[in-house]
């Protein structure tokens, strides 16, 4: 039953092939070898040399590339100068919200930073004169990312504006619409407070905001929910790409 | 090129790429993209367990938002790049490296003798692992392209090509800096006794591109990508780990590698084939596919998510599990017959059983030693 082996030493050394089984349905160029030895070695292998050299060259480029497109920091102590503001410079800061929608807290971790609640009718936020804001004159675009923890689902709104919305403004939202901020909105968080960082993946050019920030007297931004939200903001940061 | 003496050792027989034939590569591929439409036609896709790391590197090609993750960038930044959606585009590199997975799989095992049915009896071990089916549902992950590209390199190791070595060493250090590791069984697997030095500078040249790309991920791309930024806001920095080894290993030590249950994802089912293969091979084979092994399983001892990582074995386990095969072919044709159908039928039924795995073993390495004991005993 067992077929005997010739030797185990040979069998060891190279597996020999099975016995070929018939193929009557495979031409006899089907059959025929694909690659020689040689060119195995030689141009297949050379192949390998030239896709490794392309990697180097790939990489070098996506290198470029990313340096070319990356992001610059505008501003990122905008919040702490909310918290304090210049004393030697006249600046104007509204609170957006009743009193107690925005107040300045510490986190856990001992971070300083302004606790939002707001929703579902109620916004949060602030408008503040444009100086608060330094943009370069060389901007060209402008992104937000924020560090923040919250709970909740909140929608930050932010955009320019050359006037002050009336006092007895019943919603924010009108004003929201009439001056065609940008909303992001941030995922969901239905459990603990939790960090959560987002860096912009919209650049905004002036001409895409109503009023551009080359024209604006106010910068605002405003928190706003469907349902009650937390949200404790760290740093609000503005970022240009550089493209 | 018959008379020219390799400059290294060639762990496969010298002629072997010259035993492909069409019809070889026919079935490779055809066998290859059989089993990946089947698991993927078959495997419903998870939608929400997304790998945000991966995903949102896809979606900012450029940026380098968090390490390590950003320094295993082939995957994403191709996903990236790709003109679908970041989902679609992660699947379709999926795809696409299963499909060049079995395929190099295939040839690997015809390039070891292995026959064309028992060739096709083995690739669903890998296709319908659990692993590959979890992968394949999570289309995130860069594990699929450092399947195929630590299949071919194993591929190129072991037929002692010297290119192709070179290049999916490259490409799989980029995808997935940890595979380097493969450059450590360079240089016992190409060891030459007569020319050791040379064999030694060819293996190092070999994995100089490997090294060279992963440390450029690693030290220069930070310093030209947004990765400033990111740490200014963030307060993320590479020198906070978010997987530091020496603390993780300080807490589980080895107690990861003593642990059965992890074992579940290295193909239990080929055990015993992989065993008599390995009993049946060079002892240059042997240390090159033990090293694999081990390789693949020991960072276990520092990762956190480590219970995809001993699926990392399987072109060791299927190459050992493909000679094993052979042999008892060469014993009678029903016995590898059997074999085949047994691991089949495990790996359909019970792919992650270690019992069932070793009781196949236990019969499959008695049939061995029955049948070579009654060969033995035979007056001549």
């Amino acid at each position: 039953m067992a077929k005997k082996r010739k030797s185990h030493n040979a069998a060891k050394a190279t597996p020999p092939p099975a016995p070929s089984a018939p193929a009557p349905l495979a031409p006899a160029q089907w059959r025929s070898p694909v690659l020689s030895e040689a060119a195995y070695y030689g141009w297949i292998s050379y192949i390998g040399y030239g896709l490794t050299g392309l990697l180097f060259i790939l990489l070098t480029a996506y290198f470029i590339a990313g340096n070319l497109i990356r992001p610059r920091i505008l501003d990122m102590q905008f919040v702490q100068r909310l918290m304090h503001p210049p004393e030697n410079q006249p600046v104007e800061i509204y609170r957006i919200g009743p009193p107690d929608a925005s107040v300045y807290a510490q986190s856990k971790e001992g971070k300083e930073g302004i606790l939002f609640q707001f929703g579902p009718d109620a916004a949060a936020g602030f408008i503040v004169s444009i100086n608060m804001l330094p943009i370069p004159d060389d901007a060209r675009n402008l992104g937000l990312s924020i560090h923040s923890a919250y709970k909740g689902i909140p929608s930050i709104n932010y955009g320019f504006t050359d006037r002050l919305p009336p006092p007895e403004s019943a919603t924010w939202y009108t004003f929201l619409s009439d001056n065609a901020a940008v909303v992001t909105e941030i995922s969901p968080n239905e459990k603990e407070m939790r960090y959560f960082v987002t860096m912009a993946a919209h650049y905004y050019t002036p001409d895409q905001f109503k009023v551009g920030w080359r024209e604006a007297k106010y910068f605002f931004f405003v928190f706003t929910a469907p349902t009650p939200t937390e949200l404790f903001l760290d740093k609000l940061i503005f970022v240009e790409k550089q493209q | 090129m018959n008379n020219f003496t390799p400059t290294i050792h060639r762990c496969l027989p010298h002629d072997a790429p010259g035993k492909i034939r069409r019809l070889d590569l026919i079935t490779a591929a055809g066998g290859a993209l059989l089993f990946t439409l089947l698991i993927f036609f078959f495997t419903p896709v998870n939608e929400t367990a997304a790998v945000q790391q991966y995903f949102q590197f896809a979606q900012n090609p450029f940026s380098f938002t968090s390490y390590p993750y950003g320094a295993r960038m082939a995957t994403p930044v191709l996903a990236g790049l790709l003109p679908f959606d970041v989902q679609t585009g992660f699947r379709i590199l999926s795809f696409i490296s299963f499909f060049l997975c079995g395929v190099f799989l295939d040839l690997l095992l015809r390039m070891a003798g292995v026959s064309l049915r028992w060739r096709l009896a083995l690739l669903p071990a890998f296709y319908f692992a659990s692993t590959a089916r979890f992968i394949v549902a999570n289309p995130c992950y860069v594990d699929p392209m450092s399947y195929w590209l630590m299949t071919a390199a194993f591929l190129g190791i072991l037929s002692g090509n010297y290119g192709l070595t070179m290049f999916f060493l490259a490409l799989g250090a980029l995808n997935r800096p940890e595979s380097l590791t493969l450059v450590l069984i360079l240089i016992p697997t190409w060891w030459s006794k007569e020319r050791p030095l040379r064999s030694l500078l060819a293996a190092a040249l070999c994995a100089l591109p490997a090294i060279l790309l992963a440390s450029a991920m690693r030290f220069i791309w930070p310093w030209v990508s947004d990765y400033q930024i990111w740490k200014e806001i963030t307060r993320v920095a590479m020198n906070i780990n978010p997987q530091p080894y020496a603390e993780i290993f300080a807490q589980q030590g080895f107690s990861a590698l003593i642990d059965p249950s992890v074992y579940r994802e290295a193909l239990p089912c080929l055990w015993g084939l992989a065993a008599l293969g390995f009993l049946q091979t060079t002892w240059r084979i042997r240390w090159a596919a033990l090293a694999h092994i081990i390789l693949a399983i020991s960072p276990m001892m520092i990762a956190t998510d480590y219970f995809r990582l001993p699926f990392y074995a399987f072109p060791a386990v299927i190459f050992l599990s493909g000679l094993g095969l052979q042999t008892l072919h060469r014993i009678h044709v029903y016995y590898a017959a059997a074999a085949a159908a047994a691991v089949l039928l495990l790996t359909l039924l019970f792919p992650q059983s270690i019992t069932a795995g070793i009781i196949l073993a236990i019969a499959v390495c008695a049939l061995y030693r029955l049948n070579r004991t009654e060969t033995n005993s035979r007056p001549a």
